[in-house]
């Protein structure tokens, strides 16, 4: 899988996102709240590959649980598609995160009992009680796309990297229009490494999907088509490529 | 919305705890079944073998030794009442039929009970499964389970002990007490009763007597068996069994009964005063059963509500993932239901094994068939765990499906 910068897929039909002066503190003591996020904005079109560095404990996974709806901004909003979330009950928050966000974990969060085909399906069987045969297929179309061939394997068995692929093609399952990865990379070596970067992008520009990477890694980092660092809570310096 | 892949993957993790937390609970719950099995069992059993045995009369002393020697077998020395009372209820009108029960020998461990023709056919109930039944002297006619062949001549042994459950063979002790130049020759055997008596050898009570050097019963050496006995001194039995006609005729016999001398009652007066013990002694371990069941539920949800708190990490990923509310509670629940769902079914077959083994050994020890098996009651019992088992595994699953996703995953 070649390393390649990933193209703009502005054009695409997909909806956009757009972040606006979120706010988000936390409390922990009896002392003032800490703010974790401090009025950040950020605007991604479809299809657009967009990096956020900074250090640790810098407000990076706050701010992708904010865009996911998994955690409610103190202030400020989020816009899909034209409508805020913050608008939707928490039920219609899982409907829209089930129908359009993918997520990747630094730690993969794989249930290791399943196989590789169950991990896979997994997201499906939040709304099926049955697996129609498209998508067992589609899950075995996913898991030889990341390269993984023992789909009866119990996840728990596999390497590192393995187990990052086997994520991605997790979140890929409902073809999201919204990729978030946090860290995918970080666990990895740096082969691996560039491995799952190709991996993501690819897979993002085949489902024109937006992909918010949130990492350390300058080389992947390096094919994002808006790059931002993120510092104290702000949001710095747009680097558009 | 499908829950198993989660409720499977949840249980695989629990690896051995999956297994060992039904089983203690199947163990508890048994426990409590058996014990209900059992009881029940003991009841009809002890009832069905007192069915031919509508009123005793005997000497003064323990109604409860005189059902247990008379009716189960368990041999003791027992006072002895005037044969003469034989003949009296004989001829008396209220009485349908009456039979003496003489008991103190023991053939390889079988108790030889003397008594009438008529009494062996449990008054026309039975017929021999094999051969007939004894119509002289030196005749026996011997229990379904005793192990000895038509056609086999045997001595009785004086006072020694039967042996339920360990018969067929001759003891030491038999051997020493023989009544040398005593001997039966065995002309028939009886159905199954379920009861000790299918362990006895029935033999003519006169033979009984006159092994004992006490006459036949009779004036004359030839005369038939069975009464009238009619000879100048009846030897003495310990017990008269008597079948009266009507209600009234067995109220005014046992009431006739109760004087000079004698005791008269029914069965069924020793057998409930047994049942109200049994069903006492039964309520206490019930209680404690339910205890037993009340603190293994505890403890198995307990186990459960941990584990569910060491899977929050989980199951704010599957929320992450999409998965609404209702599929991590339905998730949850059902992973902690099947693991006490499981262990009550598991306990409920348990609980009809142990029964039936116990049973077994009942039957070993006194010859009493307990037909002990899993009925509605402990299907109903178990349904009422299960019932509460569902409720006990929303205590997990309430705690888990609520949890904040944010802190939960980082």
């Amino acid at each position: 899988m070649p390393a390649s910068a990933a193209p703009d897929l502005a054009a695409s039909r997909a909806p956009s996102l757009a972040v606006a002066d979120l706010v988000v503190q936390r409390r922990e003591g009896p002392g003032p709240a800490r703010l974790i996020l401090d009025h950040v904005s950020l605007a991604v079109a479809p299809g657009t590959v967009v990096g956020i560095a900074g250090p640790s404990g810098a407000g990076k996974t706050t701010l992708l649980h904010v865009i996911a709806g998994l955690l409610r901004p103190d202030g400020g909003s989020v816009h899909w598609d034209g409508g805020e979330l913050g608008a939707l009950s928490e039920a219609a928050r899982d409907r829209w995160r089930r129908d359009n966000v993918g997520l990747v974990f630094q730690d993969f969060q794989l249930l290791p009992e399943l196989s590789v085909i169950e991990n896979i399906l997994l997201p499906i069987r939040f709304d099926h009680w049955g697996t129609p045969r498209a998508k067992r297929d589609g899950a075995a179309l996913l898991a030889a796309r990341v390269g993984l061939d023992q789909r009866t394997a119990r996840a728990g068995s596999l390497s590192r990297g393995e187990q990052q692929r086997l994520a991605i093609a997790r979140a890929l399952m409902r073809r999201p229009r919204l990729i978030l990865a946090d860290e995918p990379t970080a666990s990895l070596d740096a082969e691996n490494g560039a491995r799952i970067g190709d991996l993501l992008i690819e897979c993002a520009r085949e489902n024109e999907a937006s992909l918010l990477l949130v990492s350390h890694d300058e080389a992947l980092l390096a094919r994002a088509a808006q790059r931002y660092r993120l510092a104290d809570g702000k949001l710095l310096g747009e680097r558009t490529r | 919305m499908n829950p198993w892949p989660v409720v499977t993957a949840d249980l695989r993790a629990l690896r051995w705890v999956a297994w060992l937390a039904p089983l203690l609970i199947a163990l508890a719950v048994a426990v409590g079944i058996a014990i209900s099995a059992q009881e029940a069992a003991l009841r009809q059993s002890t009832a069905r073998a007192a069915d031919d045995f509508d009123l005793l009369v005997g000497a003064p002393g323990s109604h409860s030794q005189l059902v247990l020697t008379t009716i189960y077998l368990q041999p003791d020395a027992l006072p002895l009442i005037d044969g003469v009372l034989l003949n009296a209820l004989a001829s008396d009108p209220r009485v349908r039929a009456a039979a003496p029960v003489a008991y103190g020998d023991s053939v390889r461990g079988y108790p030889v009970v003397g008594t009438t023709e008529a009494f062996a056919a449990r008054w026309g109930r039975l017929a021999p499964s094999e051969g007939r039944l004894f119509n002289s002297e030196g005749e026996a006619v011997v229990g379904a389970d005793v192990r000895l062949s038509l056609g086999e001549e045997i001595t009785p042994s004086h006072g020694v002990p039967v042996r339920h459950g360990q018969a067929g063979s001759e003891s030491a002790d038999e051997a020493q007490h023989r009544h040398e130049g005593v001997r039966y020759r065995i002309v028939g055997r009886l159905p199954r009763l379920g009861t000790p008596w299918d362990s006895a050898i029935l033999v003519p009570i006169e033979t009984v007597w006159e092994t004992h050097g006490l006459g036949n019963g009779h004036a004359r050496d030839d005369a038939a068996l069975g009464p009238p006995f009619d000879a100048p001194k009846v030897p003495g039995v310990p017990a008269i069994v008597v079948k009266p006609r009507a209600v009234a005729d067995a109220y005014a016999l046992r009431a006739q009964y109760r004087q000079g001398g004698t005791v008269a009652f029914f069965p069924a007066e020793v057998l409930v005063d047994l049942y109200r013990t049994l069903g006492d002694v039964r309520d206490v371990l019930v209680v404690a059963t339910i205890l037993n069941d009340v603190l293994v539920f505890a403890a198995t949800a307990m186990l459960l509500l941990a584990l569910a708190g060491l899977r929050r990490r989980r199951y704010a990923l599957l929320r992450a993932l999409g998965a609404s509310p209702a599929y991590i509670l339905l998730s949850v629940w059902l992973g902690a239901a099947l693991v006490l769902v499981a262990g009550c079914l598991l306990g409920l077959a348990f609980g009809g094994i142990a029964a039936w083994l116990a049973g077994r050994l009942v039957e070993q020890k006194t010859g009493l068939v307990l037909a002990a098996g899993v009925g509605w009651t402990e299907v109903f019992g178990v349904l009422g765990l299960i019932a509460v088992g569902s409720l006990v595994a929303l205590l997990p699953a309430v705690a888990s499906f609520r949890q904040p996703v944010d802190p939960s995953l980082r």
